[in-house]
């Protein structure tokens, strides 16, 4: 399974910039939503997750959207010996999305970055060392958006989620979205080029 | 010595009875090679380069695997830069990782990876020349940060019973570069600061006697490199301080690592080292030139301040000149030279003083017999102490026609001693010959094919079997028998297939296989070279989409590595193994640049199927890493 999602993260970068013609940066996105964490494994012993929430920024680039995000998500210990934690995740992003029906685009997405568990201090924390752990993650998500003005989307996605943790953690998400679209004034589309 | 002028001349003969040596014996990398593997030091171009037998204990630093294998044979790295000599490096080890230059102020990297007379210099292992670039015009600035993160840490479950310990954090590394360049003088100043791990358990769990503070290696370095036209011709000059274990920048510090393969444990230490090169070219007339090298390295290592083990103390100079005299003509040259080395090392553990004068004469001969054959001729004879070594070359290139060229060279001679650490400075008898012989096809102007076939045989070499075990309560390896063998012989064969292909404009990609093994020898010999992987296969795909985004993506494949001294050393655990298991390992680049390029953003996956590799029998496992590079050039930002 994993070798799959790797294979089409490469595949995704390759084929998409096969298929796209060279055009200017005019757009950028920026986006605001929840997300929920539905699925139940070894990782869901430990802890339950609470809604979450994160922002993405993205700008237009001729293989698809390009651009970052960070979101967070509070996990609560469902046992005693372990801490509980705010999943921050910071990652760099690329979306591709292809028209369905009238407003409506399919999306398809990969993430990469860096997933921080900051622990909940009970005074029992010796160093600031221990008050926080960061790996390497990746995400792989696809989903539907309706724009339902020129400059206004909602978008619903499932995303899988895989950390590098020594004992892999995997969470799938569901996101609730909405986004707004701007022209990039000269001085940004000049920074993106 | 007359044996060797016997073979020299039958070597002679028959090598201008066939056909002429392409470079089949070394590699060029240019700039955009190392743009697209968007370097984060300079020793990742070894992960471009399958061409090398290499180890490491750490993937940060890497020694020939011919380096210390036979001990009156060592086969080393040594680094030249813009074909000056530096003596870089602690002992006879050169770690390119600390080099104190910008990947971005590098135009291409020369690396001759067989015994070879370059420039006069003979290097016996690999020889590595870093030619820098020509600054852009009046003032630049260049910023790069580098981080990076190898995957396997506890996250949430260290507070559970899947508790495990932290891996390795890379960096950061820092490099801040700035240039002035004009017409007739540039000048580039560097200041690189790098943080390297040393948490691996393999590492921890059989040195417990060393503290290895703050679990990192601290490195900076300074470097000046000026280049000057004047009414007499072309001079460079290359200064640089380094020094490892306290930081320039902050306080943290930071202890080297130095493996000693022969009691196959680091030492920390803490080094300064201070060197000069200078190059002068100077322009006789049309056809004539002269060359003036000049070079001093000084390097002063301690242990540790806070080991206990006060061994490793020394200090260690170098000064070497060179002087050349070159004439080209257009189907003749001639290259005639003489350099002159001091090494004074002084080792405090063993309160003697070694000093050598190693003087040499070199000379080269280039000529065509016909419009489309090419031959060359290269000889050095160095004097170190009371012994002498000399090595030769002759190779021969025939181009049949635009798509054919069949290339033949030799080489004879001894494999003497470069650096001058050997413990048997009075045995230069090692003696290698070598046939290599290479096809290169080039089917159309983005499509070449290399076919070639080397014989390498080696002879009266000294070998010292050890035979590691590790011993848990003591947590050491320790060395229980070792054997010396003498007059040893063998000979390797070695085939090779690369493919060149340029699919797109911006789409290129190389596709290399090489086979190598023992053919004869004494039994011995070949359970020694049992560790170079016999097969490799490498690919990689060069992609630029667009002119703002770049990537890379490279497979190297190496065989199974079976080291003969540690073939007791197998831990229930499996942390130290006698036989490193054939690997497959995918790194992966991505950089998109900003504002016109001067903002660089680069991602780069190394091991991207997360399969546990070991780098040596009692070294580090690496698994997924993943690493960030943010860069910031820009370019003639003030003008004087």
């Amino acid at each position: 399974m994993k070798k799959i999602f790797q294979i089409i993260t490469i595949l995704l970068f390759v084929s998409g910039s096969f298929s796209f013609p060279q055009s200017e940066n005019k757009l950028i996105h920026i986006s605001l939503g929840a997300k929920n964490n539905f699925n139940n494994n070894d990782f869901h012993h430990y802890w339950e997750s609470v809604i979450g929430f994160g922002t993405e920024f993205r700008f237009e680039h001729a293989i698809g959207e390009l651009g970052g995000g960070l979101s967070i998500m509070r996990f609560d210990k469902k046992i005693e010996s372990a801490k509980s934690f705010y999943g921050v995740d910071y990652y760099f992003l690329y979306r591709n999305s292809f028209r369905l029906v009238g407003n409506t685009e399919i999306i398809l997405g990969f993430d990469a970055g860096i997933f921080e568990f900051r622990f909940d201090d009970d005074g029992d924390l010796q160093s600031s060392a221990e008050k926080n752990e960061r790996e390497f993650a990746i995400k792989i998500m696809t989903g539907l958006s309706y724009a339902f003005s020129d400059s206004w989307k909602v978008e619903l996605t499932t995303a899988y989620n895989h950390i590098y943790t020594k004992k892999k953690i995997e969470l799938f998400y569901l996101n609730l979205g909405l986004i707004k679209s701007f022209s990039a004034p000269e001085w940004l589309k000049d920074f993106l080029e | 010595m007359r044996r060797l002028i016997l073979i020299l001349k039958l070597c002679f003969l028959i090598s201008f009875g066939s056909v002429y040596s392409q470079t089949s014996d070394g590699i060029i990398l240019k700039a955009s090679d190392l743009e697209f593997i968007s370097l984060t030091k300079l020793s990742d171009i070894y992960s471009i380069l399958p061409q090398l037998d290499l180890y490491t204990t750490d993937g940060y630093r890497h020694s020939s695997l011919y380096g210390s294998l036979f001990s009156n044979a060592p086969q080393n790295v040594i680094v030249l830069i813009n074909g000056v000599k530096t003596n870089f490096g602690v002992w006879e080890k050169a770690n390119l990782s600390q080099f104190p230059v910008h990947p971005n102020s590098i135009d291409s990297i020369v690396i001759k990876y067989f015994p070879t007379i370059y420039l006069g210099e003979y290097s016996s292992g690999i020889l590595i020349d870093i030619i820098t670039n020509k600054p852009p015009e009046d003032l630049s600035l260049i910023l790069t940060y580098a981080t990076g993160n190898e995957t396997g840490d506890p996250g949430p479950y260290r507070y559970t019973e899947y508790f495990s310990d932290n891996v390795d954090q890379f960096g950061p590394n820092t490099i801040v570069t700035s240039s002035y360049g004009s017409e007739r003088f540039n000048v580039t100043f560097n200041f690189i600061d790098q943080v390297s791990p040393a948490t691996d358990p393999a590492i921890l769990k059989r040195a417990d006697d060393f503290m290895f503070q703050n679990y990192q290696v601290r490195y900076s370095g300074f470097s000046i490199n000026a280049s000057a036209m004047s009414g007499f011709g072309k001079h460079n000059l290359f200064a640089a301080y380094t020094k490892t274990g306290q930081a320039v920048v902050g306080f943290e510090y930071g202890a080297d690592l130095f493996f000693m393969d022969a009691v196959s444990t680091e030492i920390p230490y803490e080094n300064k080292s201070i060197l000069f090169s200078s190059g002068n070219e100077i322009q006789i007339d049309n056809n004539e030139k002269l060359n003036v090298d000049l070079n001093l390295s000084y390097t002063n290592t301690e242990q540790s301040k806070y080991s206990q083990d006060l061994s490793f103390n020394s200090e260690d100079l170098w000064f070497n000149s060179k002087i050349s005299y070159k004439y080209s003509a257009e189907i003749f040259g001639y290259n005639i030279g003489s350099s002159f080395s001091y090494q004074n090392f002084q080792p405090r553990f063993s309160n003697s003083d070694i000093s050598k004068n190693i003087p040499s004469f070199f000379a080269s001969l280039n000529f065509h017999t016909l419009k489309n054959l090419q031959h060359s001729m290269n000889l050095i004879y160095r004097v170190d102490n009371n012994s002498s070594g000399l090595f030769f070359d002759i190779a021969n290139k025939f181009r049949i026609n635009e798509t054919n060229c069949f290339s033949l060279s030799i080489k004879a001679g001894n494999l003497f001693n470069n650096i001058g650490y050997s413990t048997y400075q009075d045995e230069l008898n090692a003696f290698i010959t070598s046939l290599m012989l290479a096809y290169n096809y080039k089917y159309t102007q983005n499509t070449s094919f290399d076919i070639g076939f080397n014989l390498i045989s080696r002879s009266n070499l000294t070998y010292v079997l050890q035979d590691f075990i590790y011993n848990e309560t003591r947590r050491n390896i320790k060395n229980i028998q070792p054997q010396i063998f003498g007059s040893l012989k063998g000979i390797e064969g070695e085939y090779y297939l690369s493919i060149y292909n340029r699919l797109l404009n911006n789409l290129e990609q190389r596709f290399s296989y090489r086979y190598k093994s023992s053919l004869s020898g004494d039994e011995i010999f070949k359970q020694i070279v049992a560790r170079i992987p016999q097969h490799k296969i490498f690919y990689s795909i060069y992609y630029s989409p667009f002119s703002d985004l770049t990537g890379s993506l490279t497979l190297s494949y190496s065989s199974l590595q079976k080291w003969i001294e540690y073939r007791n050393i197998d831990t229930e655990d499996g942390l130290y193994v006698s036989e490193l298991k054939d690997n497959l390992l995918i790194n992966l680049s991505l950089t998109k640049k900003f504002w016109d390029g001067k903002i660089k953003i680069s991602g780069m996956i190394n091991n991207l199927f997360n399969n546990r590799i070991q780098y040596h029998p009692v070294g580090s496992t690496f698994d997924l890493t993943f690493f960030l590079k943010a860069e910031a050039e820009l370019e003639s930002i003030f003008k004087f």
